[in-house]
């Protein structure tokens, strides 16, 4: 009892150092030791968080039908697979469970070899679907572009063969296509392996965090620009006018793009959850991230740079600050904090311990709130709360995907490695047009 | 009105004249049995009449079966029209709906889909929350009948068919099963065309059987036309009654077979009175009539033949359990051909039942 509590007052006068040293900081050595935290990241992230909780407090609830009426239109369900036998059926259940009463559902097997094409014939036997076989595997795209051919549904979802959706997401997302300016529509992905190990339960923040608030927080002010290829719903004519997706990795957000820049919006559904499987290796994670944030310098700085151009027939002030947006806390930011990180070292010497508890602090402050906001908002269940209990982690989490997304920037800029990327099988790597 | 002789004759011939010589059963509801045989429509016979004579000629030899349908009819009525539906375990109703079963992980309330239909959305009755993600918060572990007259649920409803015919309902296993067979004329039936009679069968066509020394059956079967009519209009007892061994798995034409029969000939003729006619009617079967015979005396006299069939054997000899089949002529009985399907039926009775006494199955109309 006497050590804890030595240990404690220990601890708290240690917390009175710093912040006595932290408010001893003169003006111009403070805003150099707090700028990003208090100009970027707090406005950015913590201030957009506050904003969609007071959304979400004042939104009024949307009830879903008690039945719906003769009208409904149809709805195709793509569902793309390689070598998912063991998850294709889980898939199909959770959509023969959806509330909405029209629904086409098409298969699409990539060439697979564990034997998912015999399995989508089967649930075809069973359930009435539509089953395509790809002879030979030709990639994401083109099956989702095949699917597109077969699909006769006025809308069409799009989704991973490794998730399942809860009875209503597809009401919720279709929902959205009441409001003509509305193009694509992005579920709200969470994870449904959370509980598996300390790196699903980090995904799991992130993912409520990034995927959830944020996107609801840009689809609210407009500047929503990717729908994620797990789960995804857009107007059929319309993706098929922009000539549905492009080969290579990142095509979900190149089409996205495309829809924006026809002067589209894009929706986000809080309620249409999807539940993914998340990467249970750090290396599969790290497979996973490089492929993402290489489309960051693929899609956004080369393939659709005319956003930024004025000129641009159609420009638009939204899609500008998006791909702004994105920039600056995607790229620049995390370059900025390695320049940051040696200032801090080289000029701070003695006092880095002080900014490092200082930061550490504020930061388990900021993301302690932020994750409740994000629990409360997003699909809020008590047995999710343990997930708080990750974030003294989250820190060295959150420095491993910065570090992964610098290494992802520097080999697309310098190599244009997605293009490499076994995401497309090789006959469509040799051929897809580079940027 | 043709006699027997005649009408099995103008069956075979119009079996001669179909196409392959073939009596083919059709699809026809209107019938009892669901089939008639239009080639065989020309002697304006009962459905019923018809399949008896069909039967019977195959039994004398002269028609060969074939396989053409076998189906489920009326164990009542005997009817085809059967509707076979699932039914209520508890009430027998046929309004019956199938569903799965849900399983709400969180409370662990199990019931019916419909139980839980809240519009297109899934709320528990028990803890009030909403089921919103498959294999997530709840689960179809199985598959469940709802009975909409009396809400009972079963994993497994009954089968039961209702008879449109009588309207009776009975368990499916209870159904009846028929075949329905198509008839073709063979060497023999032929023959027995060609000359114009029945006698290349066992003694048809003649008045004794050389063979056993009995009356031949075409005689027996005149005599009891005969004795039908002469009864029914003097007022007279009559009975028939057919007897077949109980233990008849000896070997077709084997010596076991051809002494059991000429013991049960011999017993015949010691035991029956000369005013009566004995027959035989199968290999294994043998006829007689009983003239001036009530509903009590025949039942004595199959005890006789009995006794004289097993005293027959010597001490020490196997005994020869027999069947019977006994019928006393009434006021039901419209023809000859009545009478005697009543006392096959009577003897079919009879060996069917295992647990049988060796007393005669005398027929309740006899009574």
């Amino acid at each position: 009892m006497d050590s804890l509590t030595l240990a404690f007052n220990g601890f708290i006068e240690y917390l009175t150092e710093v912040s006595d040293w932290a408010l001893s900081l003169h003006i111009d050595q403070f805003v150099r030791v707090f700028w990003a935290l208090l100009f970027l990241e707090t406005p950015r992230y913590f201030f957009t968080n506050l904003a969609v909780l007071y959304w979400w407090m004042h939104e009024t609830p949307v009830v879903e039908p008690a039945e719906f009426g003769p009208e409904t239109p149809l709805v195709s369900v793509i569902v793309p697979a390689l070598n998912e036998a063991e998850t294709i059926g889980e898939v199909v259940r959770s959509l023969r469970e959806q509330t909405w009463p029209n629904l086409e559902i098409i298969l699409i097997d990539d060439g697979s070899t564990d034997g998912t094409g015999e399995k989508m014939q089967a649930l075809a036997q069973r359930y009435h679907l539509r089953v395509h076989r790809m002879s030979r595997r030709q990639g994401k795209s083109a099956a989702i572009n095949t699917g597109l051919e077969l699909a006769r549904g006025e809308f069409v979802v799009l989704m991973d063969s490794d998730s399942t959706l809860e009875r209503s997401t597809v009401w919720q997302m279709v929902r959205h296509f009441e409001d003509p300016q509305v193009g694509a529509v992005s579920g709200n992905l969470t994870v449904r392996n959370y509980n598996t190990s300390l790196l699903t339960r980090l995904q799991a923040i992130e993912y409520l965090l990034s995927l959830s608030l944020d996107r609801r927080f840009k689809a609210e002010v407009g500047i929503l620009s990717i729908v994620p290829g797990a789960i995804g719903a857009y107007r059929r004519e319309l993706l098929g006018s922009v000539g549905g997706l492009e080969p290579g990795p990142g095509c979900d957000s190149d089409a996205t793009i495309r829809i924006r820049k026809l002067g589209y919006q894009i929706a986000f559904a809080q309620d249409g959850i999807c539940r993914t499987t998340a990467p249970t290796s750090v290396l599969k994670l790290i497979r996973q991230r490089l492929r993402w944030d290489r489309n960051l310098v693929r899609n956004r700085a080369r393939k659709h740079r005319d956003i930024f151009n004025p000129t641009f027939a159609n420009f638009s002030p939204s899609s500008f600050v998006s791909f702004l947006d994105t920039f600056l806390f995607l790229a620049i930011l995390p370059a900025m904090w390695l320049v940051y990180t040696v200032d801090m070292l080289l000029n701070f010497k003695g006092d880095y311990d002080f900014i490092l508890v200082t930061m550490l602090v504020l930061h388990y402050i900021s993301m302690s709130l932020r994750t409740l906001i994000g629990l409360v908002v997003c699909d809020f269940e008590y047995r999710r709360l343990p997930l708080l209990l990750s974030l003294p982690i989250y820190p060295l989490y959150r420095i491993l995907l910065k570090l992964i997304r610098l290494t992802a920037l520097t080999q697309e800029i310098f190599f244009r490695t997605s293009y490499r990327d076994p995401f497309a099988p090789a006959q469509v790597q040799a051929q897809m047009e580079v940027y | 009105m043709l006699s027997p002789r005649d009408r099995y004759l103008a069956l075979l011939s119009l079996a001669a004249n179909a196409r392959q010589q073939l009596l083919s059963p059709v699809p026809d509801p209107g019938v009892s049995s669901g089939f008639s045989y239009p080639d065989a429509s020309g002697l304006n016979l009962s459905p019923a009449e018809l399949e008896a004579d069909l039967e019977q000629l195959c039994e004398l030899g002269y028609l060969e079966r074939q396989f053409a349908e076998r189906g489920y009819y009326c164990p009542d009525c005997h009817h085809h029209a059967l509707m076979f539906r699932e039914t209520c375990p508890a009430c027998a109703s046929s309004n019956v709906e199938i569903g799965d079963l849900l399983h709400h992980f969180r409370c662990g309330h199990t019931a019916p889909e419909s139980e839980f239909q809240d519009g297109v959305r899934y709320t528990c009755r028990k803890c009030g929350h909403q089921l919103r993600h498959i294999g997530v918060d709840y689960e179809r572990p199985a598959s469940s009948y709802l009975c909409r007259a009396c809400n009972y649920v079963s994993s497994e409803p009954d089968t039961r068919c209702l008879c449109l015919k009588c309207g009776k309902q009975h368990p499916a296993d209870r159904a009846e099963l028929r075949t329905v067979y198509a008839y073709r004329l063979n060497a023999r039936g032929g023959l027995a065309v060609n000359r114009g009679e029945l006698g290349d069968a066992r003694g048809a066509g003649s008045l004794v059987d050389t063979e056993f020394g009995l009356y031949s059956f075409s005689y027996f079967d005149e005599r009891l036309t005969q004795e039908v009519a002469a009864s029914k209009r003097y007022k007279r007892p009559l009975s028939l009654m057919l007897v077949a061994f109980r233990d008849s798995d000896f070997p077709a034409g084997s010596n076991a077979a051809n002494d059991a029969m000429r013991r049960l000939v011999a017993g015949a003729k010691d035991s029956l009175r000369d005013c009566d006619c004995a027959a035989l009617f199968r290999e294994d079967c043998l006829a007689a009539l009983l003239v001036d015979t009530d509903g009590a005396g025949a039942p004595c006299a199959f005890k006789r033949l009995q006794e004289t069939v097993d005293r027959l054997a010597g001490e020490g000899g196997e005994p020869l359990p027999l069947d019977c089949g006994l019928v006393t002529l009434n006021d039901s009985h419209a023809t000859a051909r009545a009478l005697f399907d009543e006392a096959r039926a009577s003897l079919s009775g009879a060996q069917t039942q295992v647990a049988a006494e060796p007393a005669p199955a005398v027929n309740p109309s006899a009574e």
